[in-house]
């Protein structure tokens, strides 16, 4: 039987990358974390992994503008952004077709997309947590253009996507790793502010496999205590419905006053 | 309000080949090109932060305009508009 086999989160900003040793008792901190969470997931022996992210308005414009988009394509390239990661990664498009009809059998109408360039959202995790040698299955929410999907759809989605891989044929191992948060705000006056307070509050729910509080945050709430950028954690709330809502595991957490984010990495499964 | 304009206007500068080196060389010539307002011009002439957020164009765009056209993140709505 297949299985979601390790369930994550991190935030994304670019500065992991590009700026990685500023305030460097904190960066530290944060950088361990990122290298025991790899390790993890190497020993996880994953099959694929699902990237759940958004898009910085590269990819997706006001053409056409999904809610949510799976990718299913045989390879996928990297826009390198504002000196962003570049490059080209592996797609699991077998894996991608399962997933894609199982969502819609259990409905989801995602779109899906046979070339979907990424941006940071996806390839700073992947460098960051060493994805890259390892087939991708992208998918993305919609955090930043309203109106947004609901925490519950998403909370919804990441159950049917637990449950889809458990039904894809064979014995494999999938592994998700969601991307965003926490507290920050993009191309808004308050562009730097961190609220670690509302994070760490934020975070703690996940600790306590409490998905509905988590739900029961509106978008205006957040949008007001946490920055634009906050709307992201939709994509964590997906992780966790995934991963059955356990007790996660707050791998670090830390203010990043110059990457202008509060930087969250967690390990979505109980303590061992 | 063409919010779409300006949307697209941003992604070819960031992405279409020679579209930005063109605007540098003659910023009329290449909005000639994209539907916009006059208000909608006179903002990017003037790099205005403040009037693309209150027209109703997404901040992640309005970051991605100034910062492709030099002004930092940071300095997006404090930078000198003159």
């Amino acid at each position: 039987m297949s299985r979601m086999a390790l369930v994550a989160a991190t935030s994304h900003v670019g500065a992991i990358i590009k700026n990685p040793d500023a305030v460097p008792e904190r960066s530290s901190l944060l950088k361990s974390a990122w290298e025991r969470l790899t390790v993890e997931i190497a020993a996880a022996d994953l099959d694929a992994v699902i990237v759940v992210g958004t898009d910085h308005f590269e990819t997706f414009n006001l053409e056409n503008h999904p809610t949510f988009c799976l990718g299913v394509a045989d390879d996928y390239e990297a826009w390198g952004e504002f000196g962003n990661p570049s490059g080209s990664l592996k797609g699991a498009p077998e894996v991608s077709a399962h997933l894609l009809e199982g969502l819609i059998a259990r409905g989801f109408d995602v779109s899906r997309s046979h070339e979907m360039p990424l941006d940071h959202a996806y390839m700073v995790p992947i460098l960051r947590l060493e994805l890259a040698e390892l087939p991708i299955i992208p998918l993305y929410i919609n955090c930043n253009t309203p109106p947004l999907p609901t925490l519950q759809r998403c909370r919804d989605l990441g159950e049917a996507i637990r449950a889809t891989v458990e039904a894809l044929p064979g014995d494999l191992r999938i592994g998700l790793v969601a991307t965003g948060g926490v507290s920050h705000w993009v191309g808004l006056p308050q562009f730097g502010q961190i609220n670690p307070e509302w994070d760490r509050d934020f975070l703690e729910l996940f600790q306590a496999a409490d998905l509905d509080a988590l739900v029961g945050f509106s978008d205006e709430e957040i949008l007001a205590d946490a920055g634009n950028g906050a709307l992201e954690v939709r994509t964590w709330i997906l992780a966790q419905a995934a991963a059955g809502n356990p007790h996660s595991q707050l791998l670090e957490y830390q203010p990043m006053e110059p990457w202008g984010i509060g930087i969250g990495i967690m390990r979505m499964a109980d303590a061992t | 309000m063409s919010v779409i304009a300006v949307n697209k206007f941003t992604l070819d500068l960031e992405h279409k080949p020679g579209v930005l080196e063109a605007y540098r060389a003659d910023p009329a010539a290449v909005l000639d090109g994209y539907r916009l307002s006059d208000a909608e011009r006179d903002a990017i002439a003037r790099l205005d932060a403040d009037w693309f957020l209150t027209a109703g164009v997404n901040p992640i765009v309005i970051r991605n305009l100034l910062v492709i056209l030099g002004i930092p993140h940071n300095q997006m709505y404090t930078h000198d508009q003159s």
